[in-house]
C-alpha cells in the first residue's frame, strides 16, 4: 500500500467514489457517512469497484441492515477503507411484491450471516447466498417476517406453546 | 412466619406446621431436644430437607440480562455460597435451575431439555419479569410468555432485572419450600 489516501474527510471521500462511480446519486438523509443510493441491478458491480478500485479499496463489510419502509424494503451496507479509515454507507432498495436483491457474499464473505438476518426478519431474498436460512427464528416459524412494520402474530397461543416444544 | 421471635412455637428446624395455626403454644408438643440438651431428634424426612435446603446447587445457566444480576449474586460481595449454593455445569449434578432471562421460542425446548435432565429432587427459580410471564416482551413475536409454559415454577422473582437481594430472597423463599417437603412422592413431578 504505498499510495495510502489519507484525507478521510467527508467530501473526499465522496469524491473519490464518485470518480469512479459516477452512476451513484447522493443520498442525502444519512449525515454521518458520505452515502450513495443505488439501482438493485448494478448493485454487485458498484460493490465490487467499491471493494478494488484503489481510490476506494473498501474491503470491509462493517454492518448490513434492513429497513422497512411503507413500499419498499431497504437495504443499508456499511463499509470501510480498514488501511485509512475511510467509510462509506451504501443503500439499496427493493420492491415489497419483489423483495430479491444479489447477494454481497461474493463481494464480502461477511454478509452471510447478516444476509441471513435480513432474510429471516425482514423477508428479503439474496440471490446467490450460499445457505439462505433463518437465523434468529426457530426452524419451524412459518408466520411471516416479523420486523416488517405490518406483521401481524396470528398464530394462536397453544400453536406458540406447541411448536416451542 | 413469626418474625417477632418472642414465644414462637417452633419445631427444631423451620416453621410450625399449617395445622398449628390458631393453636396455642401450651398445646403444641415441646420438641425433645428442650429436655435433653446436646440431643436433635426429628424424622429422616427433616434431616433430609435440613440437607437439601442447605445445599441447593444451581445450574450455572443464564439466557439474558438477568444472568448479571445471578453472578453478581454468586460472587464474594452478596455471597451464595453461604446458602450453600454452588453452581454446576452439569444439569445431572443440579437441584435449581434459575431461569435469569427472556424464555425465547427457540430457547424453549432447549430449557426443557436441561430441566428433564435435572435429578429429583428438582426446583426451578423465574428470575425477573421475562422468565415470569415475558415481561416487557410480553407476546413478542419470538418469546415464551414465562418459563411456567413449559417447566413448573417454584419460585417467581420479580424485577427488570431483579437486584441480588431479591434473588436472595427468592432462593430463601425456596429454602422455606425445600423445608416443607413431607415426603420423596410430593416431589416427583413431571
Amino acid at each position: 500500500m504505498s499510495e495510502r489516501v489519507r484525507d478521510t474527510g467527508s467530501a473526499a471521500i465522496r469524491e473519490r467514489v464518485r470518480a469512479v462511480l459516477p452512476q451513484l446519486t447522493d443520498d442525502p438523509s444519512t449525515v454521518d457517512l458520505p452515502a450513495f443510493r443505488v439501482d438493485r441491478t448494478g448493485l454487485l458491480d458498484v460493490m465490487r469497484v467499491l471493494r478494488d478500485a484503489p481510490e476506494c479499496g473498501f474491503q470491509y463489510l462493517s454492518c448490513l441492515s434492513g429497513v422497512d419502509y411503507p413500499d419498499h424494503l431497504d437495504v443499508v451496507y456499511h463499509i470501510f477503507n480498514l488501511q485509512n479509515g475511510a467509510g462509506v454507507c451504501l443503500k439499496t432498495s427493493a420492491p415489497k411484491s419483489d423483495p430479491v436483491l444479489p447477494s454481497a457474499t461474493a463481494v464480502w464473505p461477511g454478509a452471510n450471516w447478516h444476509e441471513r438476518e435480513v432474510f429471516d426478519l425482514l423477508g428479503v431474498r439474496f440471490e446467490g447466498h450460499p445457505d439462505l436460512r433463518r437465523i434468529l427464528m426457530p426452524e419451524g416459524f412459518d408466520a411471516g417476517y416479523p420486523l416488517r412494520k405490518d406483521f401481524v402474530d396470528s398464530r394462536p397461543a397453544k400453536v406458540r406453546l406447541v411448536r416451542s416444544r | 412466619m413469626d418474625v417477632s421471635g418472642q414465644d414462637a412455637p417452633r419445631s427444631w428446624l423451620g416453621t410450625p406446621p399449617p395445622e398449628a395455626e390458631g393453636r396455642s403454644s401450651e398445646e403444641l408438643p415441646v420438641p425433645l431436644w428442650q429436655h435433653l440438651p446436646g440431643v436433635l431428634t426429628g424424622n429422616v424426612q427433616s434431616f433430609i430437607n435440613w440437607a437439601r435446603s442447605n445445599s441447593i446447587w444451581y445450574m450455572t445457566f443464564g439466557i439474558a440480562c438477568c444472568a448479571i444480576e445471578m453472578m453478581a449474586t454468586g460472587a464474594s460481595k452478596y455471597d451464595f455460597d453461604r446458602f450453600g449454593m454452588i453452581p454446576r455445569a452439569s444439569p445431572r449434578q443440579t437441584d435449581l435451575m434459575i431461569v435469569a432471562g427472556t424464555v425465547t421460542e427457540k430457547m424453549a425446548p432447549r430449557i426443557k431439555t436441561l430441566y428433564e435432565q435435572m435429578a429429583e429432587p428438582r426446583w426451578v427459580l423465574a428470575l425477573g419479569g421475562c422468565a415470569s410471564n415475558g415481561g416487557p416482551y410480553h407476546e413478542g413475536y419470538n418469546v415464551v410468555d414465562g418459563v411456567d409454559k413449559i417447566v413448573p415454577v417454584d419460585i417467581y422473582v420479580p424485577g427488570c432485572p431483579p437486584r441480588p437481594e431479591a434473588l436472595l430472597h427468592g432462593v430463601m423463599l425456596l429454602q422455606e419450600k425445600v423445608r416443607w417437603v413431607q415426603s420423596a412422592e410430593k416431589t416427583a413431578r413431571t
